[in-house]
């Protein structure tokens, strides 16, 4: 009976496990180019108090065994990376990657991080920057006489520029794809971090082996949907509500056992 | 007197299974292609005399578990590497150990681009591991309704799907994975798979809710009959003392 409370118990810890995952979902709801999580349950091993085909009497053997169960954990969060929705800004240095790229920054320690998130600025030195002020890899520096900025959907970036207002090209930005981009790791500011899980990145231009194509003037909002994880809140919190019902009608059941000592 | 007594406290005892049972399978309600467990109690003297009849007028209820196979129902996701079968049939994992069976289709590319579960075990093909090259991303992964696996009109293998004429030999690992016994041979299964879907737990919360409070009824019900009868014993001792 006393395991039968603690099999309840993880139920109710996975559930809240949830809601923690659904909370950041939600809060993350206008995080651009924020990737939503979900988790996945799996059930905990069984003990076998009885094996299947195990004597039950004189020359016959049960055809089921007793296998009791002990509840569920917590088994694996994973990053959707469905494409978010889309947005019109205007701004010239926003970018939007249509497919399963990502950008290439580096943060303040020279290490590579990849994101999704598009909203890049132009910095003092002329070189488009995250809004945390990392640079794009490889870096593109804007002059400081540029008129207008053009970013091509396979990556070429031209200005016009100069006293006569001429084209010229400044720089090509690359994307970076992973095998399993699941498996990157989080490290928040909108970046994730290469993992074994992940595999090693590949640098590909755009338009190339699904890295997907660039748009300028658009962002890639979060692809959160509110109504979905509006429903998943209400699926967790009833099932964390039932697992605490079955500890309430365990009780119940003991202090009847207690009651039967007077 | 002392067979009443003993049949009581073996159904206390099963109540107590039938109880753990049901808080496993309420725990489960969101586990993906997780399989309802249920407690079934069996006359032991029917199941000694070998048979099944109901009319023994004496002999404890054992217990057993026994795993509802029935579908559960299939939810979509967003992921193109989650499948769900619908009909009857079981995911192959080659691990280590061994094949092992499962429901939960909900799979993922490994670094090494094999597809894989969450937890990094392989997914079996018909022709070995199922290998996705570096140049596929997953969203240009299909997987037809009978299994097979191609990118971009590139086959990559074919999903392995079994079933056991007798499930109930199937013994649970956890994890939603079941291993078979050397004895009992997978065969062909019907299903159909069906991609970006998961097949979700088939552990119906009104069902176990009613369970618990039967349970905690009849309990009640069979803690005041013991009571009762260890009155009667007392007052029995009473009398022969006295």
């Amino acid at each position: 009976m006393l395991r039968a409370f603690s099999t309840a118990a993880t139920g109710m810890s996975a559930q809240e496990m949830r809601v923690n995952v659904i909370a950041n979902n939600l809060a993350n709801i206008n995080t651009n180019g924020f990737k939503r999580s979900q988790i996945d349950f799996h059930d905990l091993i069984y003990v076998q108090e009885k094996s299947p085909g195990s004597e039950s009497g004189a020359g016959t053997a049960a055809p089921t065994g007793l296998e009791v169960g002990n509840g569920v954990r917590p088994a694996s969060t994973l990053k959707v990376f469905s494409q978010g929705e889309l947005e019109k800004t205007s701004n010239p240095t926003d970018l939007m990657i249509e497919g399963e790229g990502f950008f290439k920054v580096q943060d303040a320690i020279g290490q590579d991080r990849y994101t999704r998130d598009g909203s890049f600025r132009i910095d003092a030195d002329g070189s488009l920057v995250t809004s945390s002020g990392y640079r794009l890899q490889p870096s593109i520096t804007i002059p400081a006489d540029y008129k207008q900025i053009t970013i091509g959907r396979d990556g070429r970036v031209s200005v016009t520029a100069g006293p006569n207002g001429d084209l010229q090209v400044v720089g090509q930005i690359t994307l970076t794809r992973f095998q399993n981009p699941s498996g990157l790791a989080s490290v928040g500011e909108n970046l994730f971090s290469e993992t074994p899980a992940s595999g090693t990145a590949m640098d590909v231009a755009p338009t190339e082996a699904g890295a997907g194509t660039i748009l300028q003037g658009w962002l890639e909002r979060s692809n959160v949907q509110m109504v979905t994880e509006l429903v998943n809140l209400i699926m967790a919190q009833r099932a964390y509500e039932i697992n605490s019902r079955a500890i309430k009608a365990g009780d119940e059941m003991l202090n009847t056992a207690n009651r039967l000592i007077q | 007197m002392d067979m009443i007594v003993e049949r009581t406290s073996a159904q206390l005892e099963g109540m107590e299974q039938q109880f753990r049972t049901t808080t496993h399978n309420l725990a489960n309600v969101s586990t993906t292609g997780y399989k309802r467990h249920l407690t079934t109690f069996a006359n032991a003297l029917a199941q000694q005399m070998g048979t099944t009849s109901r009319g023994g007028a004496g002999g404890s209820p054992i217990a057993s578990t026994q795993i509802d196979f029935s579908q559960g129902p299939i939810r979509r996701t967003e992921n193109p590497l989650d499948v769900a079968v619908r009909g009857d049939g079981f995911f192959v994992l080659d691990t280590p150990d061994g094949p092992r069976y499962t429901r939960d289709g909900s799979f993922r590319v490994s670094a090494t681009g094999q597809l894989a579960t969450s937890d990094g075990q392989l997914v079996a093909g018909e022709n070995g591991p199922i290998v996705i090259p570096a140049w596929v991303a997953t969203s240009q992964v299909t997987i037809s309704q009978d299994g097979r696996v191609s990118a971009e009109g590139l086959p990559l293998g074919q999903l392995r799907l079994v079933d056991f004429e007798d499930r109930t030999a199937l013994v649970p690992l956890g994890a939603g994975r079941f291993v078979a016994p050397e004895d009992v041979k997978p065969l062909n299964a019907s299903g159909e798979i069906h991609q970006g879907h998961v097949e979700d737990s088939n552990v119906r919360a009104v069902d176990e809710m009613v369970n618990l409070v039967v349970l905690s009824r009849t309990y009640g019900m069979g803690m005041k009959s013991a009571r009762m009868q260890d009155e009667r014993v007392r007052s029995l001792l009473q009398v022969a003392m006295s």
